[in-house]
């Protein structure tokens, strides 16, 4: 007989080998289990969320459809017949004027973020241990969804005004990160409920202060919910917030610290900055291609040092701006957060226009004593309440040059005759106009939203 | 306590023992019965006294059966005074053998060749080692001859040009393999690589290419589906050398070197001589163009040597004339010569190679060692490899049988050459009449990053030195990477029954790479950096980053281990079925980890180093700000696991007709997705039918003629994509806030899964009398469906696109193989010829590009646009020269126009001109090999057709900004008229990248990439010493080959090379070799 005649070691080997393959299918389930990458996370935990909102994109890349349109400053022609069509068409406020989808997708962006940090935090249960982290996470992505939510308003909503509010359309409000959800646009007072519910909760949630500065803090969201009631044109809670935010935070740096040679000036998350966000640099906006305007120019007195920290000479003669308080190497990168300087400017107003002047003129002392040479600076005095209200705005135009917050500006003081303006552009020996309350206020949604959602698209 | 420990592991011995005790036992009692009838054995060769495998006995009278053993071997039952005993195996005349009762010893049996059939070939899948003739798939064996033609260090580029329906791209500066065009867009496109029946997961240039035995490519359905997810691009199977049971002991020894020219830097049209290049200086200086810069005393921008004299001069520091004479110095010189003589040389690879090996009836051996040394063509430049390998297979038992294998394998790369000097800022490449050396060969210092006259004075004598020297670099640097890698495999097999074998094997890899890249305080990169982050303050020099070397580290580990179970079956009934099925199961596992570091401060002697400071900003030096000392710090750590089940049968009636199937089942652990939605079922099925077995087929010309046919699912895979929202942290902290912080990588996709690809491959197998004409014509088509491909989303979500399964693409080809014996006496003309065709075309494709200039593309890169190939070349519409501007005129709107910056952002689709593929569909080789004796003198000619190139051409940006010229400049549209003999347009001194862009991606670049290359040339001369006296050697071979010889046909007017990209041509090269078996 051959070996191969009795079979039960052969036999007992298939069984073996049976066996040992079921025991791998088995097993294969929870083999398959393992994470293939170790960075890669299913976010279900308040560090998780944390590090979400600590990604620095919250804190940039922000639009800058509202700068490439104000009158902070202007193009050479040659530096306009460089520029790409769509840049030219929104510099010279054209109707068919459009923007790139990512001007609209970077704020939803953010909002995504936000929401994804939002729905991790609520997963985790709260505790005493916990509870620190987690009302400052859950603060945190509520201030970051309504401050994007904010921007988008401002660009691609109509300027805020109670008659009109109701029956305007305002911006679709994400809140949850679910890919199916549909979205309407809503009204321009549901946008607004919106930005207000979530920091009146963000509110009871921060802590007083953070460092760092990128992180919200209560200062930030009281100086935040003072620029959305300024927004609103309500400045009485403007005033309030203004003043809650200085309680907490009234640092101002004094410029004659400040080396005004530097290309840089300013480092950023400096002692004025309440909450730090900035904007992506536009080709039109970036310095030095951008002329500072030369009626702001003419507005600093020799002594005013911010003449010389502002601004660099180019050899042509014109002036580029290099004030931004983003600070390190890259000074085309415009800041927009909210600085202590911004706060004195908005209750200095707010106090101006409930007619408290001498409060007013205290504010814009404080602040400009810090930005002449020393012993050069002669207080202002109270004179009428339209005259301190004028140079409250005029000083607003001097220290926020460049901050991103004068489109926004000219939105909401368009609706007061005496403050309004018409804003002129020269190019090529052909001028452009943008009147007051103009729907050219109002940027038109990329085509590609409103194609997918049949959203109705902006009038310009 | 530690004493019943002790007892307790011994109880566990002599319970493990007693196991074993048992089996032997029950083995005992088999042979014990095997006693009990008479018993002939026997051994079975082929005429050449090769081992027959899978060759079947059957004994007529007792009706028992066998097959041979792993070594030939075979001892069967035998009953009555007189059995006779049939042996059959396929591809041999069926021998019948009477034994009677006084026959002793072993039965020597001779097969004999059965004439009608082709020699059988065996191909290996990886999996199971299937005949050729009864399969239908679509197996390319690749001739070993042909392999072994040409010398070099990696094995896949061995590969081209002697395997059909393979392509091999060199656009992008290294080689990318395709087996019949594209399958993927997004996942990887090169073939699956296995080496020794398990997929290599280390770098294939590890593998030594004298270590191998046979190289198999899967290339349909059938063939390669048995790979399943991995194999969508093919698969190449190579096997390594083994040993055979009694086997003398025979040693082997290879010796080679290759000797390359120097690459011929005055290849490319990219560059403009230095006297044309002054002149333009000189009139841009005139302008003012440089004004700007030379008033810059803030960020210091470099000037070349000529517009500083002319400033000098400008400025009165030095006469006018004194200038000039300098500057017509300048015009002399050539900097390509300055390259040619310091940064390159001659290339020179070593090869040795020693091969031993050896067997008994239970046990064979085989040791290869190799050794290669490969001074590159840039100098300082050169890698070392180190290979060792051991093969040993064991049978202790006659059913049983256990092969272990160890590789090892060490590479030493050092990279401390440069091959390009690239200046500062935005300056693509050097002024022509830069210097590197003086007459004396002492180096010279160039523009780098700010402008000599500042870094000469600037910080008073108090910063490091921050000028350079590129000659200086290469020796002040230390870039070495080291790889160790070891595989380990083990297999056992057992003959459970005579038609069936479990094996279990598995494979351990370990791969470690250490990379050291150090930058003596002597280096440009450190003094820069330091002097970058110090501040002087009278005599006080301050400097943030602490003088010293800098060093970065790097380490990664790739751990793999794979494990498999395996059944095989193989039976055949008579001559009339066969079949041939595995089953098995299989577990994997890939592992890399890796970090980076860097240290500051480092000194190389000592090993000290100094801390920084990561997390405070410092002021730069000059007015340039604030930063951060750049940190370098880097962790991975990537699993990934797999588990797969597969079968595979085929089953052939009367050596006629012959079915297969293949079904396997992939998981893998890709994240979210649940285990019972991982996996992904693929399967083929296959038909073939030999004609010529057929019992009326009478045609005596054409003995062998086979058709086939299959269909089935392969597939692509990226493990990187979840189904599930997944974040990932990143593995540096925020560069303002030092916080760690994560991205969303991914938003939930219940949908993922992993890309098909079907394919149908028709084919024909034939061969003429006596072999004089062989070939194999396949014609396939591919469906790739659900690939990964980005498919917009709302940009309300906060996310342009997403990455989902929505592209589709189709391909279709054709692969022809001939091989003739064209003249077969003592002198003998053999010539392989190699056809194919393919054509790729992505069929589905969501994603639009928002600015049509968008899809303006060379065709070095995937660019999917629906309806087309995906390397396709598109351009903009040229149409000649303006009269009288020379401007370049474009189309807009289907007219003519100059708007450039319209053109290059707003054209349309249809003012696009797609001009075809930028990948030959076309492609061939012819290989001739005439011997006579022991000379053989052979060449390989390849041919590549029907696609197109975008040269390069002058960009005025370009130079005038970044000192990038172009020959072309020479052949500008100066005045009117010029039009009709040039395309070159006029330059314009505000120069404009639109206009630029536009001429240089417009279809006046646009050339035929037809060619015709000569590949190789072979001349050796063989010794075959076998049964002569006084064996000094066995044989012996000793060889010469020309590589890279150059081009001898080409469709371009121009003198490129279409194939080399932005590169130059690899230069000519000459090899020597012996190869001695003894």
């Amino acid at each position: 007989m051959t070996v191969y005649k009795s079979r039960s070691v052969k036999v007992q080997i298939i069984l073996l080998a049976a066996i040992s393959l079921n025991i791998l299918m088995v097993s294969c389930k929870t083999y398959l289990d393992v994470k293939p990458d170790k960075k890669l996370v299913q976010p279900s935990t308040l560090q998780d969320a944390q590090a979400l909102l600590d990604n620095f994109f919250m804190n940039a890349n922000y639009p800058m459809l509202g700068p490439e349109g104000d009158d902070d400053y202007y193009l050479l022609d040659a530096d306009f017949n460089r520029m790409p069509a769509p840049i030219q068409k929104r510099y010279t406020w054209q109707s068919d004027a459009v923007v790139n989808d990512y001007d609209w997708s970077t704020m939803y962006q953010n909002i995504l973020y936000a929401n994804m940090a939002l729905e991790t935090v609520l997963q985790v249960p709260i505790n005493s241990e916990n509870r620190n982290d987690w009302e400052r996470i859950q603060g945190s992505a509520l201030f970051f969804r309504a401050y994007n939510l904010y921007w988008t308003a401002m660009y691609f909503a109509v300027p805020y005004d109670e008659s009109i509010a109701a029956t305007s359309p305002g911006v679709p409000m994400r809140l949850t990160s679910d890919v199916n959800e549909k979205l309407a646009r809503g009204t321009l007072k549901q946008t607004f409920d919106q930005i207000l519910k979530d920091m009146q909760q963000s509110l009871l949630l921060l802590p007083l202060t953070v460092d760092p500065v990128s992180r919200p803090s209560k200062a930030a969201a009281y100086g935040f919910m003072a620029r959305v009631y300024t927004t609103m044109r309500n400045y009485a809670k403007a005033g309030d917030y203004a003043d809650s935010c200085l309680q907490l935070k009234s640092d101002l740096l004094n410029y004659n610290d400040v080396n005004a040679l530097a290309a840089t000036p300013f480092k950023n998350f400096n002692k004025e900055v309440i909450f730090h966000s900035e904007g992506s640099p536009s080709r039109a906006t970036y310095s030095p291609t951008a002329k500072t305007d030369t009626a702001i120019y003419a507005l600093y007195d020799s002594n005013d040092l911010r003449k010389k920290i502002f601004f660099s000479l180019n050899s042509n003669g014109t002036h580029s701006f290099k004030g931004s308080y983003a600070g390190s190497n890259y000074y085309d990168i415009p800041f927009n957060g909210i600085a202590t300087d911004e706060m004195y400017l908005l209750r200095a107003e707010c106090f101006a226009r409930n007619n408290e002047l001498e409060k007013a003129i205290a504010d814009v002392n404080t602040l400009l004593s810090n930005r002449y040479a020393t012993g050069t600076y002669v207080p202002k005095d109270a004179a009428s309440q339209q005259a301190v209200l004028k140079m409250i705005l005029t000083e607003r135009r001097k220290e926020l040059v460049g901050r991103g917050l004068r489109w926004a500006d000219l939105r909401r003081l368009n609706f007061e005759p005496n403050f309004q303006k018409t804003l002129v552009r020269k190019e090529n020996g052909q001028t452009f106009q943008l009147p007051p309350n103009d729907a050219r206020y109002t940027f038109a949604i990329p085509s590609a939203v409103i194609k997918q959602n049949g959203w109705e698209q902006n009038e310009r | 306590m530690q004493r019943h420990d002790i007892t307790k592991h011994k109880k566990q011995v002599t319970m493990n023992k007693s196991l074993l005790s048992f089996y032997f036992l029950l083995l005992i009692t088999h042979v014990l019965n095997a006693q009990s009838t008479r018993v002939v054995s026997g051994k079975i060769t082929d005429e050449k006294g090769n081992f027959v495998e899978a060759a079947s006995i059957r004994s007529v009278n007792s009706k028992t059966f066998t097959v041979v053993d792993l070594s030939g071997h075979f001892t069967i039952a035998v009953s009555g005074a007189t059995d006779t005993l049939i042996i059959q195996a396929m591809g041999y005349i069926d021998e019948r053998i009477y034994v009677n009762e006084k026959m002793n010893g072993e039965i020597k049996v001779t097969l004999r060749f059965n004439s009608k059939q082709l020699a059988e070939v065996i191909v290996n899948t990886g999996y199971q080692k299937v005949s050729k003739e009864r399969s239908t798939g679509s197996f390319e064996k690749i001739d070993p001859a042909l392999y072994n033609r040409t010398v070099t260090t990696d094995v896949l580029s061995r590969l081209e040009g002697i395997t059909s329906g393979l392509f091999v791209s060199r656009l992008k500066g290294y080689p990318e393999y395709f087996i019949r065009g594209l399958s993927t867009l997004n996942a990887s496109t090169g073939p699956l690589i296995v080496v020794d029946d398990f997929p290599y997961e280390g770098d294939i240039n590890n593998i030594n290419p004298n270590d191998v035995e046979n190289i198999v490519v899967l290339k349909d359905a059938a063939a390669a589906s048995i790979w399943g997810a991995r194999s969508g691009n093919g698969v190449i199977v190579i096997t390594t050398k083994k040993a055979r049971f009694e086997q003398l002991p025979s040693l082997s020894i290879a010796a080679n070197v290759m000797v390359q020219q120097k690459p011929d830097l005055f290849y490319s049209k990219a560059f403009l001589a230095a006297p044309q290049f002054i002149d333009l200086e000189k009139d841009l200086f005139a302008r003012g163009y440089y004004d700007n810069d030379l008033a810059n005393t803030y960020s210091w921008p470099i000037v070349s040597p000529v517009v500083d004299l002319l400033d000098k001069a400008r400025r009165g520091e030095i006469t006018q004339a004194q200038a000039d004479a300098q500057i017509n110095q300048f015009k002399q010189y050539d900097v390509r010569n300055d390259y040619s003589k310091n940064l390159y040389q001659k290339a020179v690879n070593q090869q040795y190679a020693l091969n031993l090996s050896g067997g008994s009836k239970t046990l064979n051996y085989i040791l290869s060692l190799g050794y290669d040394k490969d001074l590159s063509s840039v100098r300082e430049n050169d890698m070392q490899r180190i290979t060792a390998r051991q093969s040993t297979s064991f049978k202790p038992l006659q059913w049983l049988s256990l092969q272990a294998d160890i590789n090892y394998t060490n590479t030493k790369n050092v990279n401390n050459g440069i091959a390009t000097i690239y200046p500062g800022l935005q300056k693509g490449m050097l002024y022509p009449y830069a210097r590197l050396a003086d007459a004396n060969g002492t180096p010279l210092a160039v523009e780098k990053d700010y402008r000599l006259q500042y870094i000469d004075t600037t910080g008073g004598g108090q910063l490091l030195d921050w000028t350079y020297k590129p000659l200086s670099e290469m020796h002040a640097a230390d870039r070495t990477i080291v790889t160790q890698d070891i595989v380990t495999k083990l297999n056992l097999t057992a003959r459970v029954m005579p038609s069936l074998t479990a094996s279990l094997s598995g494979q351990f890899e370990k791969s470690n790479n250490d990379g050291k890249n150090y930058n003596s305080p002597e280096t440009y990169f450190t003094r820069d950096l330091i002097n970058r982050f110090t501040t002087i303050d009278g005599n006080t020099v301050n400097r943030t980053i602490p003088y010293g070397g800098i060093l970065d580290r790097s380490f990664s580990e790739l751990a793999t281990y794979s494990l498999r179970g395996q059944l095989n079956y193989a039976k055949n009934w008579r001559t009339k079925h066969s079949v041939a099925a595995i089953a098995g199961a299989e577990v994997r596992q890939v592992h890399v980890t890796s970090q980076l570091n860097r240290t500051y401060g480092y000194n190389d002697n000592l090993l000290t180093y100094s801390s920084v400071d990561w997390v405070n900003e410092y002021p730069l030096y000059g007015n340039f700000g604030y930063g951060y000392i750049p940190d370098y710090s880097d962790f991975q750590d990537v699993m990934n696991r797999f588990t797969s089940l597969y079968a595979n049968a085929s089953y052939t009636y009367q050596n006629l007709y012959t079915v297969s199937a293949s079904a396997r089942k992939d998981a893998a652990n890709i994240f979210g997705v649940d285990a019972n939605q991982k996996g992904v079922p693929l399967w083929s099925a296959g038909a073939a039918y030999k004609i010529s077995n057929a019992g009326f087929y009478k045609a005596d010309w054409l003995p062998m003629l086979k058709f086939r046919m299959t269909y089935g699912y392969n597939g692509n895979m990226r493990t990187d994509l979840a189904s599930v929202p997944v974040i990932s942290f990143s593995g540096y902290p925020n560069r303002y806030t030092h916080l760690p912080f994560a991205s969303i990588t991914n938003l939930a996709n219940k949908e993922l899964r992993w890309e098909r690809v079907g394919m149908v491959n028709i084919g024909v197998d034939f061969g003429l009398k006596a072999d004089r004409l062989t070939g194999t014509v396949e014609y396939y088509h591919k469906d790739a469906k659900d690939l990964l491909s980005p498919a917009p989303l709302d940009p309300t979500l906060g996310l342009n696109n997403m990455i989902y399964n929505v592209a589709n693409m189709s391909g279709k080809g054709i692969d022809i193989k001939l091989t003739a014996k064209i003249i077969d006496k003592a002198f003998q003309w053999n010539v392989t010829a190699l056809y194919s065709y393919v054509s790729n075309k992505v069929t589905k494709y969501l994603l639009d590009y928002p600015v049509k200039g968008g899809y303006v593309t060379p065709g070095t890169n995937i660019a999917p646009i629906e309806g087309k190939d995906p390397y396709s070349v598109v351009t903009y519409r040229f149409r000649g020269l303006d009269h009288n501007t020379g401007n370049p005129l474009g189309t807009l709107n289907g007219k003519e126009s100059t708007d450039y910056y319209s053109i290059v952002n707003t054209t349309s689709w249809d003012d696009l001109r797609f001009v075809g593929s930028a990948r030959a569909p076309h492609f061939g080789n012819l290989i001739s090999t005439v011997s006579w004796k022991g000379w053989a003198f052979s060449f390989n000619v390849n041919f590549k057709a029907g696609y197109y190139f975008m040269k390069s051409s002058i960009n005025y940006s370009a130079l005038l900004n970044n000192w990038t010229g172009h020959e072309d400049y020479n052949k500008r549209w100066q005045n009117p008229g010029d039009e009709l003999r040039t395309n070159v347009p006029s330059i314009v001194y505000a120069a404009d990248p639109n206009r630029d862009a536009f001429y240089l991606q417009s279809d006046a670049n646009v050339l035929r990439g037809d060619l015709i290359r000569l590949q190789d040339l072979r001349l050796s001369y063989d010794w075959n010493r076998k049964g002569s006296q006084g064996p000094v050697f066995k044989s012996a071979q000793l060889y010469v080959i020309g590589s890279n010889l150059g081009i001898l046909w080409r469709a371009n007017k121009e003198g490129i090379d279409p194939d080399c990209g932005d590169g130059m041509p690899n230069p000519r090269a000459i090899t020597i070799g012996i190869k001695t078996n003894f």
